[in-house]
């Protein structure tokens, strides 16, 4: 490595600053815990943590502005970096001994680190009333919040196998103990041991993965693996791939496991059991940062493995188009039988795992296409969930009781037109339902598969694919629908007696936030979608 | 030429009035309505009299004849052609923005006052009524500065039907003293008009697809018209149909219908129906004169020039007939309204017939002139029956015990008369019936004052009115081609001008008897004795419009008569242009000629008679001519003609329709249809719920009971769930190691 100027150093150092800094914010929050008075109420924590990720995304501003290149440049940007003093670097470098990629694929790392700032703050502002309704104010949330943040960014970035595991461990420990936090609740208890359980063997699987990948290859570097086994191939002598005329079992072996381990985190089917009891069990807020942000930055992982074992394209191919049929079948049909909206959700994303894993398919055929579409249908995939969940909490707020189960809609369009009518813009968009932002998500993301099964013959089957994507979200408006259906066309219960009639209140500005936020970025995208792939693009 | 450029503005201001008033809550405000529209108007009037003024000279002069300023944009794309919207300002529209935005400007304010505005009879419509009479100016003006004959044809049929909408404006008022409903009157006006606007409709295409434009000065080009006189065409390969005659008689059979000539004329009487203002702005002065200045655009049409063809005979013919033939109705006359109704269409009838001789400047002078004074007269006697309404009112109007009081006054009153017209009418009398009038110069004196200008400039009192001048002018040209022997010898021009004299000396009969009846002697009625005179809204546009109708004569004085600061036929020259485009000769006005003035002298001696036979006379004296006069007072039975030879075929044919629709042959068969569906329906019915549905269901019932399955697979064990990890697993592999 040459010897580096002070101000690339410097440039180095601000690119990195956004995991940096978001630890260094989870430490202050941990000690303001001990400082601030544990009586008062617990809002400083919330307060910040929101500021750190909102000075996180200046950062990410300031990342966005070092590597988008200039000649893409518009009036605005080039003002931007001249107010920022940034200057472009013209071709991104690895960053932390090779380990970090800040901008991957198509941009794809560096839009879903915004992706997750915002997933994270998003949950920050719902969590306050949710935990004080259940009396759960204690200030490491948030700490370990921030941690687990900080896993996704390092997750999303890494380009060694290594860090991918210390970031996957970084992520998965304290979403462990988020999800125990609701105890002595049992339900919160068990999911938490479950999702412990689970999450350790399939972490198992995936050091056993990195393990053989190393034996085979000699490094853990995916950039490497990659160019030593498209090497393999070109040398016309084939050393790691095949041994005797067969497949080397140490690489697909290491490959089937690495599959498994990141399966199991963006749940996968079949390892996809754990999602309904652990996301019910789990409290709302953090199901919420589970369903967004780990499966966003789960799915960045996922492509990055799979653009290192790039060469072996027609051997994964096949086994990712069953396990996509497999996530979509299951979830879709695992949801209609849901009456809990918490596991609906959880089923819904699973489908949603196999909606991305169909549009992956046709990954190397045409890059250029599916990564930028499928970094769109991850934002807006994280929008759609998080402002569901945030509605849901609005609505604790206003009607002053939980509502997961299917029953506890009825009659809420007429109580609180606004938010129910919110709830089923999102769930149609969830749904797919044009002209949602979901609808264009999940159009230009199978419009990428269609093309590379038309590219090329041997991959035709690949549209039977999006057929089978397209017939089973249609199955899917049966149970978005029957939310909304519960909310306008059934009447409420009957109040027992008078005392539970009361004023609906108005969310407080947190939660009203939050749902705003995600609301507008949903219709902003639905009703512009390509000025923003063109962002990606 | 700065104002000219604005002439697009013209009729958007009252569009915007209409627009404004029929769309925002404005209407809820009566006097924010009419002062809008007003507003708007007075704009568009200034507008106008700016181009007017100030662009004249140059629009006439500066541009040469056969390139007026005509500004267009492309409009409807129609394969490789592409129709233009486009404006014409040359002479004629000139004319026109001089008058009738003006006009229309008066009769808006006088509408103020004769709704009643600021009392508590305020009319309950009052701001539609504003709206629509708005959208009927902006009709007019685009009208008269369209350039293109489609857009003419729009703003032709916009006054069609707010002119529907306005006479039938009072829709809920029965067939009160014998006069046809408003309701009905709104019907047969329209539908009669429609039979001229088919035509004229018909002759437009035509005239698109032979010369390929609706561009009125690229149509009718010299060339256009010389190869148009060649061309002729063929109806089922039978008859060759020469083609610019066809052209030319079915425009102007949209204008028999819009200007009330014979025999279309049958809607304008009965359009008297709507308001009275309506009936001065649409059905006198502007636009019944749309017929007039649709001949006069297309005259080229007509060839006047070299004698004259046949079909431009037609027209003359047509005109003077017409002329003299309402003016025999509007003798016989007992509604104050409808003598003027009658006397419009004989007015009609000779700018029609001075057309019909090619005197494109005569015509267009006497709808000027005419509109004028014709407005003043239809506002004047509204303002008459304004009054007596007042004096109906006043008696009528203080409860029971009075009401027994006034009968036997109104008895006393009535008795005298024999008139059928004139009888009680659920206990009141008709405010209109000139039998009911009389005195009316005592209580009225603005209105009697300017009614007689008016009178005097219908009846062509010589010199100082503006009717004179320009009959005279009419009464010149027939003479003048008489005298040369041209059309036929000399014979047309000599049956139009003995047509038009003798209607001449009519109009100023009936015009003394009109005077005479409503305004001279003593009061017959005690209502008329109660009139009194009308807010100064309805009178101070009286006055102002009284002036016109005199001065406006002078607007064409012929040569030897010279009046210092007056140059003499000023109108001709402006309108030298489109008289040069259609004549192929320069305009030369005629000289005044003495023996022709007598002619109105003599009518002045007609409209003395008038008046003094029939001031503070109790009945009719012309009775003595029997059966003429009732044929007269039936209006030659034109209304029963028709009833018979159109209405009741019509209908006739309509029922057979029906039958042959209803009970003989499309409905069975419609019926037999819809039978055979119902089988069929109910066929597949039974295929859908037994197999269709069969299989829908089969398929719900798979997938709820593979969601129970999945269930039971979930079933919350951690042991299970990692069975199926490791199954996944080895699943996996063994995919990869097959």
């Amino acid at each position: 490595m040459p010897p580096m100027s002070l101000q690339e150093l410097g440039t180095m150092a601000r690119l990195m600053s956004m995991p940096i800094f978001l630890a260094f914010v989870g430490l202050v929050v941990l000690l303001s815990d001990l400082i601030f008075n544990r009586d008062d109420e617990r809002r400083w924590p919330a307060y910040l943590t929101i500021a750190g990720l909102i000075g996180s995304l200046f950062l990410w501003v300031q990342s966005w502005l070092v590597y988008n290149l200039p000649e893409t440049d518009n009036a605005f940007f080039a003002k931007a970096r001249e107010l920022l003093r940034v200057e472009a670097l013209p071709q991104p470098e690895l960053l932390f001994g090779g380990m970090y990629d800040p901008v991957g694929f198509f941009k794809l790392t560096l839009l879903c680190n915004l992706i997750i700032v915002i997933v994270a703050l998003v949950v920050t502002l719902i969590a306050p009333g949710y935990l004080e309704r259940r009396d759960l104010q204690r200030g490491e949330f948030y700490a370990l919040l921030l941690f687990a943040t900080v896993g996704l960014i390092l997750m999303v970035g890494s380009t060694h196998l290594i860090l991918t595991f210390l970031a996957l461990e970084l992520l998965s420990i304290p979403l462990y103990i988020l999800a125990g936090f609701a105890r002595p609740d049992l339900r919160s208890e068990e999911s938490a041991l479950k999702y412990f359980l689970l999450g350790s063997f399939a972490s198992a699987f995936l050091l056993y993965g990195i393990a053989l990948v190393y034996g085979a290859t000699g490094t853990m570097n995916l950039y490497e693996i990659r160019a030593i086994l498209a090497g393999d191939i070109q040398s016309g002598a084939p050393q790691i791939l095949l041994v005797n005329g067969q497949n080397n079992l140490m690489v697909l072996g290491g490959l089937t496991m690495l599959l498994v381990g990141v399966g199991f985190k963006i749940s996968l089917v079949p390892f996809h059991q754990w999602t309904p009891d652990v996301y019910e069990g789990a409290p709302t807020v953090v199901t919420a940062f589970m369903v967004a942000g780990t499966k966003v930055a789960g799915f960045v992982m996922l492509v990055n493995i799979l653009v290192a074992f790039i060469v072996l394209y027609e051997w994964w191919w096949p086994l990712i188009a069953i396990i996509a049929v497999l996530t979509m079948l299951v979830g879709n049909i695992g949801a209609i039988r849901q009456r809990n909206i918490k596991r609906m959700l959880a089923y819904s994303s699973i489908a949603h795992a196999g909606y991305m894993l169909v549009g992956l398919v046709g990954l190397p055929v045409f890059p250029n296409i599916i990564l930028p579409t499928l970094s769109l249908y991850l934002g807006v995939y994280a929008l759609m969930n998080l402002g569901a969940f945030a509605v849901l909490m609005a609505l604790e707020e206003a009607t002053d009781r939980e509502i997961v189960e299917l029953e506890d809609f009825a009659g809420l369009g007429r109580a609180h037109p606004v938010l129910a009518l919110l709830l089923g813009f999102f769930l149609l968009s969830l749904a797919g339902f044009p002209p949602t932002a979901g609808y264009f998500a999940k159009f230009f993301l199978f419009t990428g598969t269609i093309l590379s099964a038309q590219r090329d013959p041997s991959l035709a089957l690949q549209q039977w694919l999006v057929v089978a994507a397209v017939v089973l979200s249609v199955i899917s408006l049966f149970y978005y629908a029957r939310y909304i259906i519960a909310m306008f066309m059934t009447a409420a219960p009957a109040v027992e007696d008078d005392e539970e009639e009361f004023e609906p209140e108005r969310p407080s500005w947190m939660v009203g936030t939050a749902v705003a936020v995600t609301a507008m970025l949903v219709l902003l995208i639905g009703l512009f979608p390509n000025p923003l792939l063109a962002l990606f693009q | 030429m700065q104002y000219a450029q604005l002439a697009w503005l013209i009729p958007l201001f009252p569009l915007l009035a209409f627009a404004t008033i029929i769309l925002t809550p404005i209407k809820h405000n009566k006097m924010l309505s009419s002062g809008l529209a007003i507003l708007m108007m007075v704009f568009s009037w200034g507008l106008s009299w700016a181009i007017f003024f100030v662009d004249q000279k140059f629009l006439l002069h500066e541009m040469e004849a056969r390139h007026p300023y005509s500004p267009a944009i492309d409009w409807l794309p129609t394969g490789t052609t592409v129709f233009q919207m486009s404006l014409l300002i040359d002479g004629l529209a000139l004319a026109m923005l001089f008058m009738v935005p003006f006009v229309v400007t008066m009769i808006f304010i006088y509408s103020t006052g004769y709704h009643n505005l600021g009392t508590p009879n305020v009319e309950p419509r009052y701001s539609r009524f504003f709206a629509y009479v708005s959208l009927f100016a902006a009709g007019m003006l685009t009208l008269a500065i369209s350039g293109n004959m489609l857009l003419f044809f729009i703003a032709w049929e916009i006054m069609g039907l707010c002119s529907y909408l306005l006479i039938g404006f009072w829709f809920e008022k029965g067939d009160e003293f014998g006069r046809l409903s408003p309701r009905l009157s709104a019907l047969k006006a329209f539908l009669t008009t429609r039979v001229g606007d088919v035509l004229f409709f018909a002759g437009l295409m035509l005239l698109y697809a032979q010369v390929g434009t609706l561009n009125i000065h690229e149509a009718l080009t010299h060339e256009n018209i010389e190869a148009m006189k060649e061309a002729s065409f063929g109806i089922a390969g039978l008859f060759a149909v020469p083609v610019l005659p066809m052209i030319a008689l079915l425009i102007f059979g949209g204008a028999v219908g819009k200007s009330a000539q014979f025999p279309l004329h049958v809607w304008l009487p009965d359009a008297m129906a709507g308001p009275t203002p309506v009936s001065a702005m649409i059905h006198a002065a502007t636009m019944v004169a749309a017929g007039v200045f649709l001949v006069a655009r297309m005259l080229p049409l007509f060839e006047p020039l070299h004698g004259g063809s046949d079909h431009l005979m037609v027209v003359a013919l047509i005109g003077a007939f017409t002329a003299f033939y309402a003016s025999t109705i509007a003798v016989a006359q007992n509604d104050v309204k409808g003598v003027l109704a009658y006397s419009t269409i004989s007015q009609l009838g000779y700018m029609i017939a001075a057309l019909g001789l090619g005197g494109l400047v005569a015509g267009v002078f006497h709808m000027l002139t005419h509109a004028f004074f014709k407005a003043l007269l239809f506002m004047a006697s509204g303002s008459v029956i304004h009054g007596m309404e007042h004096g109906v009112h006043h008696l009528h109007g203080h409860g029971e015990h009075d009401e027994h009081k006034v009968h036997a006054e109104h008895g006393v009153a009535a008795e005298p008369k024999q008139h059928a017209h004139a009888d009680d009418h659920h206990g009141h009398i008709d405010p209109q019936n000139m039998w009911n009038m009389g005195g009316l110069q005592k209580h009225m004196p603005i209105t009697f004052w300017t009614f007689m200008i008016g009178g005097a400039a219908l009846a062509g009192f010589p010199f100082i009115t503006a009717g004179f001048w320009s009959k005279d002018e009419i009464l010149g040209e027939a003479f003048h081609l008489w005298q040369k022997g041209e059309m036929m010898g000399g014979l047309v021009p000599l049956i139009v001008f003995v047509l038009l004299t003798l209607t001449a000396f009519l109009t100023a009969f009936y015009t003394g008897r009109q005077l005479g009846l409503t305004f001279f002697g003593a009061e017959r009625t005690e209502e008329a004795k109660h009139a009194h005179e009308s807010p100064p809204a309805m009178t101070i546009p009286l006055i102002v419009l009284s002036i016109f109708a005199i001065l406006a004569g002078f607007a064409n004085i012929p040569e030897g008569i010279t009046i210092p600061g007056i140059p003499g036929h000023y109108l001709g020259h402006m309108l030298e242009n489109v008289h040069l485009a259609a004549n192929e000769e320069a305009y030369h006005g005629l000289p005044f000629d003495w023996r022709l003035a007598l002619i109105s002298v003599a009518g002045v001696g007609f409209m003395a008679l008038g008046i003094f036979a029939y001031r503070g006379r109790a009945s009719e004296p012309l009775k003595a001519l029997g059966p003429l006069w009732t044929a007269m007072e039936r209006k030659w039975y034109m209304d029963e003609i028709y009833q018979f030879l159109v209405i009741r075929p019509a209908v006739a044919f309509s029922q057979f329709l029906y039958k042959v629709d209803g009970s003989w042959l499309i409905d069975p068969m419609v019926n037999n249809v819809g039978k055979l569906g119902r089988n069929w329906g109910q066929a597949s019915a039974w295929v859908d719920r037994n197999l269709v549905d069969g299989t829908v269901n089969l398929v719900g019932i798979i997938a709820n009971e593979s969601s129970e399955g999945l269930k039971r697979l979930q079933t919350g064990r951690i042991q299970n769930y990692l069975v199926i990890l490791l199954g996944g697993l080895l699943f996996l592999a063994g995919l990869f190691f097959r």
